[in-house]
């Protein structure tokens, strides 16, 4: 009866474990990515930027295609705390800019009118849109009162906003990225797949295949491919067209890279015991052989989205991808092939500092990824 | 034993790789990495299966189990039902529903755990396999982890979490969570330290007492056969050179390769003074065997018909078979086993 007694808290308290916390893989990458102060970053922007460009409308303070002909070729409008008499203000706003003729130069210049300020404002009215294609609004985020006009990039020689038409031309390049590379990732898994998991005749066909394709120059190959995209194409038909030209190229080194994982997986001891315990190999390939290398799928695929971005920038800029009135980084680029720009209207640049920044943000987020990718690597 | 007791029989099982050259894959020569081996395992029999790294100990349990297409012969399995059926002519799915009777214990415990998978679903991967339902797979992968010694509590973690013995066990109950009655254990102490290797052996002999199980046991040296096997066969480049009961083959050898073999095995008395019988020359190519007995080169009994007909293996002494010509008259020295 005494020992019975006993507190039975006591008892139990020898008997538990400490509480150990069983971390599921995508919580272990977590971990470890988040370590990586520059890929989280990278992570974040990116997002920002998909949602931004979805929303160009919105955010962008014209409409891409308004022309604003008293202003074609306009530098980039100066954000004013201080006005023309010295006078500090809070809020920040600009002066209406006009252009005269230098008698002296002969050339266009554009001059501030000091006298009116006009205060920068959230949600202003301005030109209507639809929101995703679906929800007709006229706001934009950021506006002054006519007759003054916010051009916070210049205009090009159509008078165009700039940064309105950069917004909707990152949505075209970063979305034909993704879709390139959707289109890519089918052929180079299926073509990966069927060589590494069948081997054989199969797998030498594939191989020389891809390297055939490796061996023909990129540049050359996708002009090809582009011109036989037909000129009455509407835009969207030739977005799918150079998306599909960009993969068709794209596929080669992911089926590669697919090929060898399966061949080394099929060999590991673990993928013989589920063979040998009955598990079909249905079970095998989506259980065993799959997350053996989605994370290596995870970084390839998050490397190559600036390739295809670059791709799709590097055909429009040449005439052959995107075309106007469709508007993409590359297009947009296209403006700025003389001289003449770089010397006169430099603003006209801006879209490749904004390819510059996609390309940076994707390769730092894939670096972080393959360093967090295989958490039991290091384990 | 009678002939009703035979679980395994196996008949003339060959696994040939051909050699490629070239781009157009070119056949020029063949690797005999098993060649013409036959044997049968009783009821509740270990068989232990030894040999040189290379000599196709491991190609042969594979064969077995069709982990690898041999490329002919007959491997006959006594199903529960009582019926004989020829592994190597059935279709995938009937083959599929016969791995629960069968199953493989593997050399490396490292190698052959998904690092992905926590233990309760690598334990309970060849149950669900088999259809067993979610909530029963559960209670009987934790009947299994405490029947081989692990921490019920443990089971959501993943393989890295454990020792190499650990795992091993890990290993072992994957092995016969679905109540095989044969198994192929290919050297399943040989990646483990020392102190582990007695615990595990122990465990095997266990659980083969407990469930009848009859094992082929695979490893390279006969200390570790000596104590679990009940037969042992000597394997050197693809063929059986001698097979006998583990007491006789010890006490009398029949083949020079075994005596070789035998006089390797490590004493623990140093006392015990006296010249090993060191093999001379590297074991030979199964790409290029030598002519007439595969192990002449290296044999110092070797005669003129040695290097012309391969002898067969034949029985010398009842239960007691050698593939050697003087297997009757050679005086080969044994180990007396403790």
């Amino acid at each position: 009866m005494e020992i019975n007694s006993m507190p039975q808290s006591a008892v139990v308290n020898l008997k538990t474990e400490p509480a150990y916390e069983i971390l599921s893989q995508r919580q272990l990458i977590w971990r470890k990515f988040k370590r990586h102060r520059v890929a989280l970053l990278s992570f974040y922007a990116l997002i920002a930027l998909y949602a931004i460009v979805l929303l160009a409308e919105f955010f962008a303070p014209h409409g891409a295609f308004e022309r604003h002909s008293s202003h074609l070729l306009s530098p980039p409008t100066t954000i004013r705390f201080v006005d023309a008499e010295g006078v500090f203000h809070l809020r920040p706003f600009i002066y209406r800019m006009d252009n005269e003729l230098n008698r002296q130069t002969f050339q266009r210049e554009y001059v501030e009118d000091t006298s009116e300020k006009f205060f920068l404002k959230f949600f202003v009215e301005g030109e209507p849109y639809k929101l995703l294609g679906f929800i007709d609004s006229n706001i934009h985020l950021i506006g002054v009162d006519e007759p003054g006009i916010f051009l916070p990039f210049g205009t090009d020689a159509l008078g165009r906003d700039i940064l309105s038409r950069l917004l909707l031309g990152s949505r075209t390049s970063l979305f034909v990225g993704l879709l390139g590379l959707a289109i890519g990732f089918v052929l180079g898994l299926f073509f990966g797949g069927i060589s590494g998991y069948y081997g054989g005749s199969i797998d030498l066909f594939v191989q020389r295949l891809t390297e055939f394709l490796q061996s023909l120059p990129t540049l050359p190959l996708w002009m090809a491919l582009a011109a036989l995209v037909p000129a009455e194409w509407t835009p969207i038909q030739v977005y799918f067209g150079i998306s599909s030209v960009l993969a068709i190229i794209g596929w080669t080194s992911l089926a590669r890279v697919i090929r060898g994982k399966l061949i080394s997986l099929r060999e590991e001891d673990y993928v013989m015991a589920a063979h040998l315990s009955g598990v079909s190999e249905r079970a095998i390939i989506t259980r065993h052989l799959l997350p053996g290398f989605t994370s290596y799928l995870i970084v390839y695929l998050t490397l190559a989205v600036p390739q295809m971005i670059l791709g799709e920038t590097a055909l429009s800029y040449l005439g052959l991808g995107i075309r106007a009135p469709a508007v993409s980084l590359g297009t947009l680029l296209q403006d700025a092939q003389n001289v003449q720009t770089v010397t006169l209207s430099p603003w006209l640049l801006i879209p490749g500092g904004m390819v510059i920044l996609i390309v940076v943000a994707f390769n730092f987020l894939g670096d972080g990824l393959r360093d967090a990718a295989d958490p039991y690597r290091h384990s | 034993m009678s002939h009703d007791d035979i679980i395994l029989q196996v008949r003339n099982l060959r696994k040939y790789y051909p050699i490629e050259q070239g781009f157009t894959r070119r056949r020029v020569g063949q690797v005999k990495a098993v060649d013409d081996v036959s044997f049968n395992l009783h009821r509740g029999e270990v068989l232990g299966l030894v040999g040189e790294s290379g000599c196709g100990k491991t190609t042969l349990g594979r064969c077995i189990l069709r982990a690898i297409e041999p490329t002919s012969g007959e491997v006959h399995l006594t199903t529960r039902s009582g019926s004989m059926v020829n592994l190597l002519q059935l279709n995938k799915k009937d083959l599929r529903a016969l791995r629960r009777e069968m199953n493989m214990v593997f050399q490396d415990p490292f190698s052959s755990l998904s690092p992905r998978m926590t233990v309760l679903e690598i334990i309970g991967e060849p149950l669900r396999a088999q259809g067993v339902a979610a909530a029963e797979v559960e209670s009987r992968v934790k009947d299994m982890a405490e029947r081989v010694g692990l921490n019920p509590g443990h089971l959501n973690r993943y393989p890295n979490a454990f020792s190499g013995g650990q795992r091993q066990r890990i290993v072992i109950a994957r092995a016969l969570a679905t109540g095989p009655t044969f198994i192929v254990a290919d050297e399943p102490v040989s990646a483990l330290d020392v102190s582990i290797q007695a615990q595990i052996l122990n465990l095997l002999q266990d659980l083969q007492e407990e469930f009848n199980l009859s094992y082929v046991f695979i490893a390279h040296d006969l200390s570790v056969v000596e104590h679990i096997a009940d037969r042992v066969a000597v394997m050197y480049i693809g063929r059986i050179v001698e097979l006998s009961t583990t007491e006789d083959l010890y006490l009398n050898p029949r083949h020079p390769y075994t005596e070789a073999l035998l006089s390797s095995v490590p004493k623990p008395d140093p006392r015990l003074v006296e010249d090993p019988m060191i093999l001379t020359g590297e074991i030979a190519n199964p790409a290029n065997p030598p002519s007439g007995c595969y192990f002449h080169p290296r044999c110092k009994y070797a005669q003129d018909i040695c290097r012309q007909v391969r002898p067969e293996l034949k029985e010398v002494t009842p239960g007691h078979s050698s593939a050697c010509h003087f297997a009757a008259e050679l005086e080969l020295k044994g180990v007396p086993s403790e």
